[in-house]
Order: C-alpha cells, then structure tokens, then sequence
C-alpha cells in the first residue's frame, strides 16, 4: 500500500502529456480544456524546432518513456508527422490523442509507424456523437479514420467519454470500436471541469448509469479479450470497481513517479491535463526544479480532503481523494473532494 | 473467453519485478497501471492472478492478504504487455462484428473492405 506519510516523490516521471495546440475542430460539450474550442491561436504556439528544444530538455532531465501529443487537436499542426519523428528518435513512445476527424489516408501514413493513437469515439450512433462532439459530421470523419489507422496497420485505443447522453450506447460502441479494429477500450466518465460544469445536469452520469456501463464492459473484456481502462478515476465510495475484475482502473498518482505532467503549448508547465494551475515554464526553467521545489505539489500530494476523513485507509490512499484537478476546476482548491463524489450524492442542481 | 484463478508469487530481482508460476518467471511490466512502489508492496507475497483464456493473458493480480471482507479493486497489472502494446481482440470476433454493422448500415461497404482481414 502507499503511505500516506511517505509517499515517494523524488523518482521524477516517465509520462508526459504535451498539448500542441489550443485549436480544435470540434466543440465538445464534455470538454475539460479551459483553452475552450474557437479554432483560434490564444497565445500563440510554439514553433517546430521550439518543441523539439523541450522534448530535448525532459530527455535530458528526466527518464521520459512516452509522450502522448494532445491539444486542442494536434492534427491541426501541419508539422505533427515531424514531431512524431522527432519524439521516435529520442527513443520515447509516442501516443496521439485525437478527435479522429482529421485522420485522412495521407495524414496516417505519416504518422503511423510505431505510434498509438487514442481516437474518441462516443457513440455507434452518429447523431450521438455528433451532438457531444458539437459538429455535425464529427462520427463520419472519426470511424473513416479509425479504418485508416487500421487499413494502415496502425494501433488505435477507442476512448470513450460516458455522459447521460450516450451511457446507453455503450455496448454497441464498444463492438464498433472492436469491429473498427482497436486494441482496447478506455472508458472516461465525465470528469468536471470549470468549462464543462454548466452542463453537469446534462451531462452528468449516474452512478448506476456508471455501474451498468461497468458491467458492460466488464462482460465484453471477458467475451472478446478486450482490454478495458478505466482514466478517470471513479471513487470507490461511489462505485465498489473490485465488482468488474477485467477492468484497469487508474488512480490518480499524486504528482508523483507515474503522473504525467502536461506542457502546454508555450510550454507552461501543470500536473495533469485537468489541473488548471500552472507551475512553470519550461522555457525558463527546468523541469526538475519545478517538480522537487514547486510548493504546490507539496499541497498537492499531501493535502487530503476534509470528505474523506472518515473513510477506509485502504481506500483513501488507493482512491487519492479523487480527482483534485477537477476540484481544483470546480471549486478552486485541491482541498475539497472531486465534485464527482459531491454530485453523485446530493444529485446535480441548477 | 473463459477465466481461470491461479496463484503465483512476486518476486524482484535487481530491481526488475516477475511473477513466479508454476517455478518460471514471467516479467511484470511497470507503467501507468502499476508502479514501482505497489509491485515492491507486493515483492514476497503470494498473489491470485485473474487470468483469460485461451489468450493466457493476466489482467489482475489479487494480493491474497488482502481480500477478506475489503472492497478493494483487485486489477492491479496487465502482463505479459500494457493494452496499448497488444491488442488481444480475437480477430474472428472482430471480423463478425464488423460484417453485422455492415448489415445494419453503420458502416459503409468501402470502410468494411477496408478493415480487411489482417
């Protein structure tokens, strides 16, 4: 079990997430990013040979294993294929999160050797996912390109993000995404955020819509050796997760040896992809002086909820109090429990 | 697919991780499912192991002192690889599904033919 007391901090992480791009091409309701959805530079973005400079500067500061490009949508830069190339020739592994949409024939044979690619599909139903993704045409552009990636010889991860708006469909969806030739299922529930929050009683699943959802999955992994990860990580005050055993669950690592650090596209540094609080920057500083020095993180790791005073050792230092990132969104603090386990108890109000 | 349970043991050697079955070591993979610090937790103990078949893949390792009475999540590590490295989707399966949403028009017959079969 991890100690509370001593959990370790000083092993710096092998994972990072490094957002390309602010700009996407579609406007998810689900969306976490607070950089929003306007297809507009904010900020400006750095250039090709700036982003090599800081893959450069983590392989050098840190055991960097893998690199997962995200955004916005990184297919949107034109010179993602160099990047990816880049990244391989360090020896690091590259994953590309993406909408799917812009994954055209060309495009994968650039980018397909030795990558993988997590491609949301939310729905087998195109008015579905349409409708989440907030563009029309939004599931036809995705399911041609998961047939790309797959014509291709490529590796595709299906993501999908459950909402009240899809959870039923999630058993058909997960056979398309095996039909479509994925390896595995990540199953995401929606994870709140400061951008996301007006459409929490939209949007929201229940724990029951959750729990069925697990069952689900839990059944297909056994029926056709799908693997199934769970992201997000769903508390188990709210969810008993030892029910479906051929599901991973991830848990939140604390900002410790297997967190994955986000770079945003000035190169601002945060703990995760959900955190809004920017550490850094990696243009000015190193990474590792911000991962031992920055008193956030101390606060970060060591501070627990107040909700979860009271609950099971076991579970508080396996759960990490949820999602902090998402409380941090929520209600501008880390302090409090991820609203998550708030909304799912009291229900969500206007 | 149907499972099976067996039991193993963890054991490290020079700071790599393996699972003893049956008297062979099979390496345990470290990544975002599991780390370092769980697998040390675990070093020494003996372990139920959540296992499919006909794929012999281990999807969770059940520390034994662990389960009386505790609603504890038991999937701690996939191995012999990370899901994101193997695919273990039986290809049959795959190739049935895929010609049932051909039938039911949710996919088109020019991504059908391009699925293939690998």
């Amino acid at each position: 079990m991890k100690s509370l007391a001593t959990f370790e901090t000083r092993l710096l992480p092998k994972t990072f997430v490094f957002e390309l791009t602010r700009r996407c091409n579609n406007h998810c309701l689900y969306c976490y990013n607070e950089g929003g959805t306007s297809g507009v530079v904010r900020n400006g973005e750095m250039s090709t040979d700036e982003i090599t400079r800081i893959i450069s500067k983590l392989r050098a500061e840190t055991p960097v294993e893998s690199i997962a490009l995200s955004g916005g949508e990184p297919f949107l830069r034109e010179d993602l294929p160099e990047i990816l190339s880049f990244i391989k020739n360090q020896g690091i592994a590259p994953v590309v999160i993406t909408n799917g949409t812009l994954l055209t024939p060309e495009k994968v044979a650039a980018t397909v050797a030795d990558v993988t690619y997590e491609v949301t599909l939310l729905s087998y139903r195109p008015d579905v996912h349409d409708q989440l993704a907030g563009r029309h045409g939004a599931w036809k552009a995705a399911v041609d390109g998961m047939c790309n990636i797959r014509y291709a010889k490529g590796n595709a991860v299906a993501v999908f993000v459950a909402t009240k708006l899809n959870y039923a469909n999630l058993e058909t969806t997960a056979e398309l995404a095996i039909a479509l030739g994925a390896s595995a299922v990540m199953y995401n529930r929606l994870n709140l955020s400061a951008h996301n929050l007006p459409h929490a009683q939209k949007l929201l699943p229940t724990p029951e819509m959750i729990r069925e959802n697990l069952a689900v999955l839990d059944a297909l992994a056994v029926k056709h050796g799908l693997p199934v990860t769970v992201s997000v990580v769903i508390e188990p005050c709210v969810i008993d997760v030892s029910k479906y055993p051929h599901i991973h669950f991830g848990w939140c690592p604390l900002a410790g040896e297997g967190s994955y650090f986000t770079i945003d596209p000035v190169a601002n540094v945060r703990i995760c992809n959900h955190s809004p609080v920017i550490l850094g920057n990696l243009r000015r500083e190193s990474f590792s002086e911000i991962y031992y020095n920055h008193p956030y993180l101390k606060r970060f790791r060591e501070t627990w909820p107040a909700e979860c005073d009271n609950c099971e050792p076991e579970l508080k230092t396996l759960c990490c109090g949820g999602c902090k990132a998402s409380a941090e969104q929520c209600y501008g603090t880390p302090n409090r429990v991820d609203p998550f386990v708030t909304l799912s108890r009291v229900g969500v109000r206007n | 697919m149907d499972t099976k349970t067996r039991t193993g043991t963890v054991v490290e050697k020079s700071g790599s991780f393996f699972l003893e079955v049956d008297d062979k070591l099979h390496p345990i993979p470290v990544g975002s499912h599991i780390n370092v610090q769980q697998l040390k937790e675990l070093a020494g103990q003996k372990v139920e192991l959540i296992q499919s078949e006909p794929k012999s893949f281990v999807v969770g390792l059940v520390p034994a002192a662990a389960k009386a009475g505790v609603h504890f999540p038991r999937v701690l590590c996939y191995f012999p690889a990370d899901p994101y490295l193997l695919g273990v989707v039986d290809e049959g399966a795959r190739v049935g599904l895929a010609k049932q949403f051909l039938d039911q028009g949710v996919l088109s017959k020019a991504n059908y033919e391009k699925l293939g079969n690998l």
